[in-house]
């Protein structure tokens, strides 16, 4: 049935609408979903959990209580998944790690219970590396996942089985988390939108990387991934805002992006970073596209890049390794694992601690460079760059000490600013490239804003030749 | 217009405003105040009397002309000497710094002046705001204007000092463990603690900048009356694009505040050091205040406070070694220290795991706290357990643990005002803390308008 094929690459936003206008029922939009989740997972192994039989029944309660006049909100019966370091009451819920193989959390996390409270049906719980430390998706408990736009290729990492899924049509959106660029990375490799929101945005409340981080408490956010830039927008104000547990959530005000005034936006742009590695020229002219169709639209557009991101790689290294990685081991500890995946032993082989005299210094350098960042703001409303230096690379390829600084996002961790990813381009393999729109602190409704804008002019989301 | 010295900066500015009296003839009535009074307090460091005569000559032109710089056009405020203040030697107490002229204000010192304040001069503070006494190498200690014996608290002892003495009519204080709530309490003063994020630290001695330290420190006034809080508070709040801890949340109103629908929480004991008497009588006084005025008042002590059993700001100040406070110094270029210093920066370290265990912790706490203020809209406590110590007990090994009445709130980062509600045996003031939920010092300060409506607030001293 035409409805059913086309219902699974619809935006969640249009799901509701025509749940809400009984054009369609939850029920048959969650076995739309189902359907496709069993006619791709062997293939991606994105969905690591299904729920469908708990799914199905919150989904004929859904159309049961429309049928009453009721609805839960903005998501009444739209299906979702939620990335594996998320707790799901009665669901399994691992975060990558064999010590928590089994574990089935007696809570959602803040983030699925409002989901949840709006309306949304979880269906499956989408592939995390162990505990989210790693740039590609692959774990002890349920293996490697697989780009839908190349089988041969990562989806990324941390939140790739969230991209894989959404991209393939198998969900309509989930929630990934990015401590050093695990939303935008896997939404730029599976070419769907993702955001991080600001530090501070979203509770923390129930992953495994949770409130109560100490030191790198403030790099770790949970966002929205969607094929549309629409549904970020959608979701977004959804699962923001203060829980009474996380305590670094502050209620800020969220602007709407649709009241964004574009034409009085200054934007800075840069393809390329010192010390990272050097974008694909496809890479470079994915973002030189992205800036030419801004230029049209906004007030300005400078080529400028931040002089502190040079310090950004040593810094990230210093502070993650700087007490050889006893907060990483505490986090597997409170876990119960013992067995680790191969990069998370490298990481702590890695790890030198250093002096705590030097580690407090370290962290007063990491308070400089934002000062540092802000200043450069304060002559600009967004930066437009590269979120990776290459689109999806062969699986393994992202360990390699050559490919070690590909990543354009980490230092929008250490400022803690938002940042959306949206796809602009297409490489000569056909695999998706996307663009990062970095935007002042609190600002995401500018971020999606142009993020939109991109979208619209350049296509964003193309399906996946899966079939 | 002789009592102008003991009105509010609001009624300062109004009467000003009004042309009922000139900035000349107040600035001038303050400078008498400061020379009278401050052989006996040492509270006011350094004066800067004829910039100070040619900013009120100006403020009274502008004002000839129509022109009103804003809400505090020609009100006299000193600056703690922690904040840089251009032109005016700022040393932070530190040697180091003893002839340090800045060449710009502090954040917080340029909006106070570009809100027509004019700084008479500068008041003292412990070596670089870290200790609960006011006393240094530079200057010297700070006496108690309600008994000179004793200590106005710390550190902004200065600003305690002089306010209370009709000196002058706000200044800045700030707030690393208590550094505007113990001096506001020990001089009978109404004193705001903002939340962490609300007030830039740049050119403050403790900077923004300090990594697991950071958000502890806040910046806020200090003056007689609850009524001059929101007008110094809503004037110094919001980013400027330098501090990177500063977020633009929106401010509240505090007379947009419905007393009546708040629950408030109050203890009277923290566990650590219990309240003499006469401090327990005048909680109890304020909790029955509040309640009287409609909110719903709930004696409950957060569980994390008792199990925490001290305070972690200092372990965190410390646990490096006092390699940060250390950095400070050097900084400050100071070779030869105060003796109250060397618990800072001779301390053992602990190891690098255990201080990012240590940040865990402190997440942990905050956490914790704001579980138990789902449930209240603010917490009234001692500030203090005892009104005004002699010089030098207030930091004996058996008073320190006092210091996490205050300090507990630097953890969580949450506003809070103090204000005078009693009298001990000895005529010192006895002041209680009501702190509020994260990003609501609208209804802190209406708390303590209520407390200081129903109980007196500040009371001249006998000087």
């Amino acid at each position: 049935m035409p409805l059913t094929d086309d219902i699974i690459y619809q935006s969640a936003k249009s799901i509701a609408q025509a749940i809400r206008d009984r054009d369609v029922s939850s029920v048959e939009v969650v076995h739309a979903h189902l359907d496709r989740i069993e006619e791709v997972n062997d293939r991606l192994n994105a969905v690591v959990k299904l729920c469908a039989d708990r799914a199905l029944d919150e989904a004929r309660d859904a159309d049961a209580a429309l049928a009453r006049g009721e609805s839960k909100g903005p998501l009444h019966g739209v299906p979702m998944t939620l990335k594996d370091s998320l707790d799901t009451e009665g669901v399994v819920t691992t975060g990558g790690t064999l010590g928590r193989r089994t574990f089935v959390p007696e809570r959602d996390s803040t983030v699925a219970a409002r989901l949840r409270g709006a309306g949304a049906i979880l269906i499956g719980k989408t592939n995390t590396p162990e505990i989210t430390f790693a740039g590609e998706t692959d774990n002890l408990v349920y293996g490697r996942t697989n780009n839908p736009y190349g089988l041969d290729r990562t989806p990324g990492g941390s939140s790739g089985g969230a991209g894989a899924i959404v991209a393939a049509g198998g969900s309509p959106f989930d929630i990934g988390s990015d401590t050093g660029g695990s939303i935008r990375l896997p939404a730029h490799f599976s070419g769907i939108a993702g955001i991080k929101p600001n530090s501070g945005r979203v509770p923390r409340t129930g992953h495994i990387i949770s409130y109560a981080a100490g030191a790198e408490d403030s790099y770790t956010q949970n966002g929205p991934m969607a094929r549309y830039v629409e549904d970020l927008v959608l979701t977004l104000p959804i699962i923001s805002g203060p829980d009474w547990e996380d305590p670094a959530i502050i209620p800020m005000p969220l602007g709407d992006p649709a009241d964004v005034d574009l034409e009085s936006l200054r934007i800075a742009f840069y393809t390329s970073a010192p010390g990272y590695n050097a974008p694909t020229q496809e890479t470079v002219d994915t973002v030189m596209a992205a800036v030419g169709v801004l230029s049209d639209v906004v007030a300005s557009v400078d080529e400028d890049a931040p002089e502190p991101l040079c310090r950004v790689l040593e810094l990230n290294d210093r502070i993650g390794d700087g007490d050889g990685r006893a907060a990483m081991l505490r986090v597997l500890a409170r876990a119960g694992t013992t067995e680790f995946a191969p990069y998370i032993r490298a990481i702590r082989d890695e790890a030198v601690p250093m002096s705590t005299g030097e580690f407090t210094e370290a962290l007063e350098e990491l308070d400089q460079y934002r000062s540092e960042m802000l200043a450069f703001m304060r002559s600009y409303d967004a930066i437009i760059c590269p979120t990776a230096a290459f689109p999806a690379l062969a699986h393994g390829e992202t360990y390699k000490d050559e490919y070690r600084n590909i990543y354009y996002t980490h230092p929008y961790n250490l400022t803690g600013w938002p940042g959306t990813v949206v796809r602009c381009g297409t490489s000569s393999e056909g695999l998706p490239i996307g663009v990062q729109v970095i935007s002042r602190p609190w600002r995401e409704d500018v971020s999606l804003a142009l993020a939109a804008v991109l979208e619209s002019a350049l296509g964003g989301y193309v399906r996946p030749e899966l079939d | 217009m002789t009592d102008i010295i003991y009105l509010s900066a609001k009624s300062i500015a109004r009467a000003i405003q009004a042309k009922d009296v000139s900035a000349v003839e107040t600035v001038e009535a303050h400078l008498r105040r400061i020379d009278e009074v401050n052989p006996k307090l040492n509270a006011v460091v350094k004066l800067a009397g004829d910039r100070a005569m040619a900013e009120a000559r100006n403020a009274d032109e502008a004002l000839a002309r129509g022109e009103s710089l804003g809400p505090l056009h020609g009100v006299p405020i000193t600056i703690k000497d922690s904040h840089d203040t251009e032109g005016i030697v700022s040393t932070g107490g530190t040697l180091g710094r003893k002839d340090f002229v800045p060449d710009a204000d502090a954040t917080a010192v340029a909006r106070m002046r570009a809100a027509g304040a004019i700084v008479l001069g500068k008041t003292n503070t412990p070596e670089l705001t870290l200790s609960f006494e006011t006393d240094n190498l530079v200057y010297g200690q700070t006496n108690n204007p309600y008994d000179v014996s004793r200590t106005p608290g710390g550190s902004s002892g200065g600003a305690g000092a002089i306010i209370a003495a009709g000196g002058s009519a706000m200044d800045l204080g700030t707030d690393t463990g208590g550094s505007i709530r113990v001096p506001s309490a020990f001089c009978g003063l109404a004193g705001l603690k903002p939340t962490s994020g609300r007030v830039p630290r740049t050119g403050h001695i403790v900077p923004w900048g300090l990594g697991g330290m950071d958000s502890l420190t806040t910046i806020g006034p200090m003056a007689r009356y609850v009524e001059d809080l929101w007008p110094g508070f809503s004037t110094i709040a919001g980013p400027d694009g330098i501090d990177p801890f500063i977020h633009p949340v929106p401010l509240g109103d505090p007379d947009s505040i419905d007393v009546g629908g708040l629950r408030v929480a109050y203890y009277i004991d923290n566990g650590a050091v219990s309240p003499t008497a006469e401090v327990e009588a005048s909680v109890r006084s304020a909790a029955e205040a509040i309640a009287d005025s409609g909110a719903e008042v709930v004696e409950d002590l957060p569980s994390a406070i008792t199990d925490s059993g001290g305070s972690n700001v200092t372990s965190v100040l410390v646990a490096d070694g006092g390699a940060g406070v250390r950095r400070l110094v050097d900084k400050a270029g100071t070779t030869q220290v105060h003796p109250r210093m060397s618990r800072f920066l001779n301390a053992e370290p602990i190891s690098t795991a255990e201080y990012t265990l240590l940040l865990e912790q402190m997440d942990g706490f905050r956490s914790r706290m704001l579980s138990f203020m789902e449930n209240y809209d603010a917490i009234l406590s001692p500030v203090r357990p005892w009104p005004a110590l002699p010089h030098g007990e207030t930091l004996t090994s058996e008073a320190s643990p006092a210091n996490f009445y205050t300090s507990a709130y630097n953890t969580t980062g949450w506003p809070g005002a103090v204000v005078r509600v009693g009298t001990s045996s000895d005529g010192l003031p006895i002041s209680v803390q009501v702190m509020s939920r994260p990003w609501r010092e609208d209804v802190a300060v209406a708390l303590a308008a209520v407390l200081e409506s129903a109980l007196g607030g500040y009371v001249r001293p006998e000087l």
